[in-house]
């Protein structure tokens, strides 16, 4: 009997031993992990209120790696990087930077520890120099007992911009006149300007053309050599299979998985991020000659000085028309006279119906038109207003009994829109701007759908939408145009103009210089060459 | 079960605890004055006082819910109040009946006048409500002559708790069904929330900023009459300081001044209630008259501290 319990006695110490030497190695092997990592996220929990950006998020970033983040709208690449920059605080979790806790405050307490941002949307302070967005918040470089030496000022930013390839900005000169593209660059600029130990590049790069995209490049490989992080957060997967080290992938602010650089390819990265197997071509399959149904708006010498020059064009039945070129050809301001927004010096939009002219959004939406524009947040969704308001706003008219609006009849259209568009939302009464991206491209398209819209006019409808919601969409303009519907589609996006129109005319410099028919064999490179 | 604790938690948030604000302060005050007056306050004679000091205040925050639910203040409503006092009781003069209508219908002029300026000479609204605010009070002092303009006997009749009470009840009502269950209350949210976006959407954002200032105004044009009738003549100060009254009771009530979807007209009457209330109650502790003035600012000051949301930056666009 003793010598039973003896036996098991050894045995249990000899177990206990065991145990602690793997725990140990396995510490041992986590500290080595930690000191290699410049950053480690741990458990990252964050919510808004109801809804759960985050949901225990672990990750390291590398040294001398480009790491991608990639998920669908809403699936939390923002709010990490957010997290990690400082703009808010995660809900619980750790960070560790070069293997000390960090836990930065603010965005300045980020910045000073080398992690800089340049985000999604515009990031420049308006009214002030170039030179003075450089350096916000940093004045005290260049002040003399509280009197800032502007000269200084601008010749550091001047320099900072020339560093960075930029050289054709004025440092002196006022953001305003810069273009939106050149303010990036600026935001580029004053995030380089201090040592940086981790560069987030949210999304930046949709918002540039190629000489931007190229800066930014530069920047990234530039960093990779000097062994630093930066974490690239995109939705072209060709451009993150091109440029990335690593890919971490994040689905419903869940870490669903991290491919490493030979296992990087887009239909991985795609499968994971939506969860499910996404056709590779989730345009239109159809090639068939289109045949052409009434014309139902008549676009007739359209002018406005400087930016259009005498358009001309029919939208017909049935029809998905493409409008393309560059940013600056003049096709958003065409998207927006034709809906009646702004007054054209010249020419008319007339509804082929009744021969009534479009002089307001007024009247184009009596007649059944809508407008997505391509400024979701300042134009398209009210994002102070609950879902449900947003859906109705235009659909008014048509809900109200003599000038009663019920607010029962109000809910029905609105859950009827949400769910055929399958909104992700928390409650109809949830804020618009708390919704991601594609899910406020979704309310915006679900706000004409709910007014029965027999012609939509849809401004970049998949900007900075992930592959998910954009198959929903092209899938759901392709069942519009089948119904006889018609969309005018003005996109910057190739792929999406040659793979969803009918017909696609292009602008340069205000006026139309070339109309395609739909057709398989139409390749990139025919359409380019008359856009520029 | 995780949406439950969620739900559960929302109940307690700051976005709950800022709209209970104005009813726990309004009862507060209630309370506090109750046991400092030794109940003075809720008696009968009292609550009839309270009514007719706050029936033109409560008319006025409501109606200029609709312009404030835009984000636009209109600032020139006390002089509006003066100058359609002083215009009505000119008409009364000549013909009694028709003060009233004359005093609202000067009063949309002069609203119009407001809406114009601020929609098709894009001048902030602010600066031509304000602008209107100083010309309308010279007006006001140039046609009484400097001294005030009385009213014959036979509109005395016009002061009347129970008319009023009934008118009070009435524009309360008809304002909540347009604010809520109408296009025009929502197009004003929709303003409120974002301009561009709401114009869009088909929203005639123009038309409704001038129906914003016609309406207020119009409404003054009422406020003013009775105005008029309570003190029996219409002097060149009538409806002094009426502009910032209105604007202490909304933020009292908690309507956000930036506007947009959470604004509502019970902002308004709880805000007036209350507003009306602290100055009937500071009269029925004999409070020195001079120093209201000074107190009134010092709530305004804390009402806005409590009731807005510093995460919405701008308090007046």
């Amino acid at each position: 009997m003793r010598e039973i319990l003896t036996k098991r006695w050894d045995y249990i110490i000899i177990s206990m031993n065991s145990l602690c030497y793997t725990l140990a190695r396995e510490k041992e092997a986590s500290q080595r992990m930690e000191k290699e990592a410049i950053l480690t996220v741990q458990n990252i929990y964050k919510d808004f209120g109801t809804v759960q950006a985050l949901k225990d998020v672990s990750i390291s970033f590398m040294p001398g790696k480009i790491h991608g983040l990639i998920g669908e709208n809403g699936s939390g690449k923002s709010t990490l990087s957010s997290v990690i920059s400082g703009i808010y605080p995660a809900s619980s979790g750790n960070m560790f930077l070069n293997g000390k806790e960090y836990c930065p405050t603010s965005i300045i307490e980020g910045e000073k520890n080398g992690i800089c941002m340049i985000v999604q949307e515009m990031g420049t302070i308006g009214g002030i120099t170039t030179a003075a967005n450089i350096f916000a918040g940093q004045e005290n470089l260049f002040s003399k007992f509280g009197i800032v030496d502007k000269k200084a000022m601008t010749k550091a930013a001047q320099k900072a911009l020339d560093d960075i390839g930029a050289s054709d900005i004025d440092a002196g000169a006022s953001i305003d006149e810069e273009s939106f593209e050149n303010r990036k660059i600026v935001e580029i600029a004053r995030a380089m300007y201090h040592p940086v130990q981790v560069l987030i590049v949210d999304e930046t790069t949709t918002a540039l053309s190629q000489k931007g995209r190229t800066i930014i490049y530069k920047i990234m490989d530039k960093l990779r050599t000097e062994g630093k992080v930066v974490i690239f957060i995109s939705h072209d997967l060709d451009e993150l299979t091109e440029h990335c080290d690593v890919v971490t992938i994040l689905r419903d602010g869940v870490y669903i998985d991290t491919l490493q650089k030979e296992t990087i390819m887009p239909d991985t990265m795609r499968r994971l991020m939506v969860g499910r197997q996404i056709e590779e071509d989730y345009y239109r399959n159809d090639f068939e000659m289109f045949q052409p149904g009434k014309p139902v708006l008549s676009i007739t010498g359209l002018c406005v000085d400087n930016t259009l020059k005498d358009i001309s064009f029919d939208l017909h039945e049935g029809e998905i028309l493409g409008i393309g070129g560059l940013t600056d050809s003049g096709m958003h301001d065409l998207g927006k006279l034709v809906f009646g927004i702004g007054k054209p010096d010249r020419g008319n939009v007339t509804f082929c119906a009744d021969g009534e002219c479009v002089k307001s959004p007024g009247v184009a939406i009596r007649h059944k038109m809508g407008y997505v524009s391509k400024n979701r947040d300042k134009e398209s969704v009210l994002n102070q207003s609950d879902i449900q308001d947003n859906i109705c706003l235009p659909s008014y008219d048509k809900i109200k009994k003599g000038c009663y609006i019920s607010p029962a009849r109000e809910k029905e259209l609105a859950t009827q829109q949400s769910t055929t568009l399958q909104i992700k939302m928390s409650s109809l009464r949830q804020l618009c701007g708390q919704l991601s991206g594609g899910n406020k491209q979704k309310v915006a398209l679900a706000k004409w759908l709910g007014n029965d819209s027999d012609i939509l006019i849809m401004d970049c409808p998949t900007r900075g939408i992930d592959v998910g919601v954009k198959a929903a969409i092209y899938k759901l303009m392709d069942e519009y145009r089948k119904s006889g519907k018609s969309i005018l589609m003005i996109s910057e996006e190739l792929p999406e103009l040659i793979g969803m129109s009918d017909r696609i005319l292009i602008l340069k410099e205000g006026k139309v210089t070339k109309e395609f028919t739909r057709d398989k064999k139409l390749a990139e490179s025919d359409v380019i060459r008359h856009m520029i | 079960m995780s949406d439950f604790a969620l739900n559960k938690k929302g109940v307690f948030s700051s976005d709950k605890i800022r709209e209970i604000i104005p009813f726990i302060s309004l009862i507060l005050v209630i309370i506090f004055f109750q046991i400092v007056t030794g109940g003075i306050l809720l008696s009968f004679r009292n609550l009839k006082l309270i009514l007719n000091q706050s029936f033109v205040l409560m008319v006025g925050s409501v109606a200029s819910s609709f312009i404030v639910a835009q984000g636009d203040v209109d600032f020139s409503m006390g002089s509006m109040v003066g100058i359609t006092a002083v215009c009505a009781a000119w008409v009364s003069q000549v013909c009694a009946p028709l003060a009233l209508p004359a005093g609202m219908l000067i009063g949309l002029f002069f609203g119009i006048i407001n809406g114009v300026l601020y929609v098709k000479c894009r001048i902030p609204s602010f600066v031509v409500t304000l602008s209107m605010l100083m010309v309308l009070r010279g007006l006001t002092v140039f046609i009484s002559a400097g001294g005030s303009v009385s009213v014959p006997f036979s509109l005395y009749d016009w002061d009347n708790t129970g008319l009023k009470l009934f008118i009070v009840i009435a524009v309360i009502l008809s304002a909540i069904f347009a604010f809520n269950y109408t296009k025009i209350g929502k197009w004003c949210k929709a303003i409120g929330s974002g301009v561009t976006a709401a114009y869009q959407s088909g929203v005639p954002v123009n038309k409704m900023r001038i129906f914003g200032y016609a309406l207020s105004a119009a409404m003054c044009g009422l406020c003013g009459f009775f105005n008029m009738v309570r003190a029996g003549s219409a002097a060149t100060n009538t409806g002094n300081f009426f502009e910032t009254d209105v604007l202490i009771a909304l933020v009292l009530g908690g309507m956000p001044l930036s506007g947009g979807s959470t604004s509502k007209i019970r902002c308004a009457v709880i805000g007036s209630l209350t507003l009306a209330i602290l100055v009937n109650g500071f009269a029925c502790w004999s409070i020195n008259e001079k120093l209201q003035q000074g107190i009134k600012g010092v709530i305004f000051l804390i009402a806005v501290w409590l009731t807005f949301d510093k995460k919405n930056n701008q308090l007046i666009k």
